[in-house]
């Protein structure tokens, strides 16, 4: 394999190979007389290498080659035409949700938020007499391949008119790919960034994507707090691997140090050790980007174990886990955080009266109260229900109603769905409050 | 002496090819033939309505994978129409390959991978084999193996003594496991990975590179060929005639020769659309199946040629892109079945495509066209 010299400067990239076989002298002369002509060669060609063109290539500004915002293209496919439409009496939209194991009151969360959105948005008759039911599957199970059949399920024999999907950024990326196959609207609640970083015209992502989030945490932590010792606790698998490069890269850009990490197995977490690591190099502040059942779980140790370091958690960690849920008040609590606090991300300009009438009709329905992606649950099911009044009974007019979405003032957050299907509303800082404290599990914290 | 001779001998040979090179160049210029001739199979007349999202050539059948399950067409007619009925292990057909030594059709399906053999279908499921995972994107068949391209990874299969292996980020360079499609070289294959850019993996050495967006950032493309134009890859063709992989993205298409990289955009070539279902490449044809056209490119000549539908009135016209950037609109009597184009294979030098709204079978015609007055 050849070595490689890399020569950056502001037009280009340059690759000069060297070939290690090329050991005797006539070999090194050569390589000799070659590198001096590529140098001369890249030192004629390019304004950049040439001293007396500096000054004029420092005051260009660099231009990418290309965006996606730029250079991107509205979708330009099949489907809108009546024959595409779905038929029958009853149509569908679907949902993917945990409801088995670890993650079921997440999921069961989605399923209630879902079921009182359809409730509200069908008060008033569907066009055609039709009616609008959800379909759910269950997408707990021990391999991917459980997940991929459940949604084939969902797309193939129910025949749903748009798919909405947890905060699991894995599930999130099949859905999507077999809805850019197949045609189908994809909602996901995934903050998983990359699922819409590309010109994918079916995906529309309602929550803050891992960056945004890393941005608003980081900036809590080392610009008002000035704190320079953060244990970021992330899980080893694709979502926690998005949300520890959010948070190094949000650090980064503060001139921050990095946070220390601590990546558990999301199978079999071992609660014990990172909890005797946090005894051993106590951190000023605790950052989880986990599932929800291994953040709860984290909780109790700490609490058990009294360290009290403040801690801030993801979307996804701050769902409904046992022993969490998500302040109603939290929209207003943006004040520094404290010890001992817990804290977590929430959508702004949410108007207060929908808000307060969601976050209390869902008390009573299930108990407790509704986290962040509970209510992005029940906005995605309200926006589909929109687009399927506007659109009819076909997913590819239905995409088109869901691209147009515009300052939807939805219970979670405004809702605006840029040209990729970000929704890029502000979010800030907003307190958790514990309700309960779980049964800790496992190994007790040392 | 021998020396300078053989200088001598090398500098008549570039020579040569040089011109050989011009000459094909002028010649195509000079007398272009366009597809202009175009049969579709639609709902209108008996093919399953919707996309038809793959097409296999082999010999003189056509195999077409349809939401609506597999078709088979024999001499240019409809002979059947395969479905779960039959045993077909899911009803969205995404790729089909033939192993030409036993005549098998292995069929890669949203619901499993199926063999046609005999008259009969075997189907592999996610819980009744070793195949990763039922979402199946691709099918490649090398000598005893068949490779998948799965949703969980690459699975290879010895057809001989049936035994599966599973490739993903435990013991391969995966940055994501979601696969999209294969292309088998005569010493490498070729795999499209979405957000994982191209995978290449060495047949005798059983060695894995990866080939991914440098510049690290999803949403940008910094400098124009820096390397692979954008990680979510839809499919990747190995061109063994130039030594060259071509994978087409939803955001432009790239190439890589073993030492350049050059990627492709709507707004410096010909290309008609960044979004990219599938490449194919031979010779010097490299076609790209867009959403908005089907189009040809010669690496050679420079020259962009687009087939399609006009957008606005449904008439079939030819769009061509010439070096210097100037483009010129010819009308056609016949086009594809739709803009919205999925794949294609090729029947010497017949096309058949898989498009949005049914098959189209193009063939090349003399030049016969008027310019479309603008």
């Amino acid at each position: 394999m050849n070595n490689r010299i890399l020569l950056p400067h502001d037009e280009g990239v340059c690759f000069f190979s060297i070939d290690p076989s090329m050991s005797n002298r006539t070999h090194s002369k050569v390589a000799t007389i070659l590198a001096s002509a590529a140098m001369l060669a890249v030192f004629l060609l390019q304004p950049a290498a040439r001293p007396w063109a500096s000054a004029q290539s420092k005051t260009k500004t660099a231009v990418p080659y290309a965006s996606i915002a730029t250079d991107g293209e509205s979708y330009a496919g099949p489907g809108r035409e009546s024959a595409f439409n779905l038929t029958g009496p009853v149509l569908y939209i679907g949902l993917l949700a945990p409801l088995r194991g670890p993650e079921k009151a997440d999921g069961e969360a989605l399923v209630a938020a879902a079921k009182m959105a359809l409730r509200d948005a069908t008060r008033r008759p569907m066009p055609a007499g039709r009616r609008l039911e959800l379909a759910i599957g269950d997408e707990s199970g021990p391999s991917w391949g459980h997940v991929s059949d459940v949604i084939l399920h969902l797309v193939l024999q129910q025949d749903v008119l748009a798919l909405i999907t947890s905060t699991n950024g894995t599930d999130a990326h099949i859905s999507e790919q077999v809805g850019n196959r197949i045609g189908i609207p994809i909602l996901t609640l995934a903050n998983d960034a990359t699922t819409t970083q590309i010109d994918i015209p079916w995906i529309f992502r309602l929550g803050p994507s891992d960056d945004l989030q890393a941005q608003i945490v980081a900036s809590n932590l080392y610009r008002k707090r000035g704190l320079k010792s953060v244990l970021l606790i992330s899980d080893a698998d694709h979502d926690g691997r998005g949300g520890d490069q959010a948070m190094q890269q949000a650090a980064r850009s503060m001139g921050a140090p990095p946070p220390d990490e601590l990546a558990l197995d999301p199978l079999h977490p071992d609660f014990a050790s990172a909890v005797a690591r946090i005894h051993t190099h106590p951190p000023q502040a605790i950052v989880l980007w986990t599932r929800a059942d291994i953040a709860a779980t984290l909780l109790s140790f700490l609490q058990h174990a009294n360290i009290h370091a403040p801690v801030y958690l993801s979307q996804q960690a701050a769902q409904a886990g046992p022993g969490l849920a998500f302040s109603p008040l939290a929209g207003q609590a943006t004040g520094a955080p404290t010890s001992g606090d817990a804290w977590t991300i929430d959508g702004d300009g949410q108007s207060a009266t929908a808000r307060a009438s969601f976050v209390s009709r869902y008390r009573q329905r299930t108990g407790s109260s509704p986290s962040a992606a509970a209510a992005e649950a029940y906005d995605a099911v309200c926006l589909t229900v929109r687009a399927v009044r506007a659109a009819g009974p076909n997913r590819a007019r239905v995409r088109d109603q869901l691209a147009r979405v515009r300052d939807f003032p939805g219970v979670s957050g405004t809702i605006v769905f840029d040209r990729q299907g970000n929704n890029p509303s502000p979010v800030h800082l907003a307190a958790l409050e514990q309700q309960t404290t779980s049964t800790v599990t496992g190994d007790s914290p040392k | 002496m021998e020396r300078a001779s053989a200088a001598s001998h090398g500098r008549k040979i570039l020579w040569a090819v040089g011109i050989l090179i011009l000459a094909t160049g002028m010649a195509a210029a000079q007398n272009p033939s366009f597809y202009t001739k175009w049969t579709n199979y639609t709902s209108a007349n008996g093919f399953p309505p919707g996309e038809v999202y793959c097409v296999t050539v082999d010999g003189n059948r056509v195999w077409a994978g349809t939401g609506h399950g597999l078709v088979l067409l024999e001499n240019g007619r409809v002979q059947k129409v395969f479905t779960t009925k039959d045993g077909l292990a899911g009803s969205a057909v995404m790729s089909v390959a033939v192993d030409q030594l036993t005549g098998d059709v292995w069929i890669g399906t949203f619901g499993g991978l199926s063999r046609y053999s005999g008259g009969q279908f075997k189907n592999y499921t996610n819980l009744t084999s070793g195949l990763a995972n039922d979402l199946v994107y691709g099918v490649a068949v090398q000598g005893q193996y068949l490779w998948v391209a799965t949703t969980a990874g690459v699975n290879r299969l010895d057809t001989h003594t049936g035994s599966w292996s599973i490739f993903n980020e435990s013991n391969a360079p995966f940055e994501e496991p979601w696969t999209y499609g294969i292309s088998v070289g005569a010493e490498k294959i070729y795999f499209a990975v979405w957000g994982g850019g191209v995978l290449s993996y060495d047949r005798a050495n059983h060695y894995w590179k990866p080939y991914t967006d440098p510049d690290g950032e999803m949403e940008l493309v910094l400098y124009r060929n820096q390397g692979l134009i954008h990680n979510i890859v839809s499919s990747v063709s190995w061109n063994p005639d130039t030594k060259t992989f071509w994978a087409s993205t939803y955001f432009g298409l790239s190439s890589y020769d073993g030492r350049n990289w050059h990627n492709y955009l709507t707004k410096d070539s010909g290309l008609p659309s960044n979004f990219i279902n599938a490449v194919k490449s031979r010779g010097n044809q490299v076609w790209a199946c867009t959403q908005k056209g089907l189009s040809e490119f010669n690496p050679t000549t420079n020259t962009w040629v687009t087939y399609r539908p006009d957008l606005k009135t449904g008439r079939g016209e030819i769009l061509i892109t010439r070096p210097d950037g100037s483009k010129r609109q010819i009308a056609s009597s016949s086009t594809l079945a739709h803009n919205y184009i999925l794949n294609l294979d090729f029947q010497g030098d017949d096309l058949w495509v898989a498009t949005a709204n049914g098959l189209s079978h193009g063939t090349r015609q003399p030049r016969k066209v008027a310019a479309i007055p603008r």
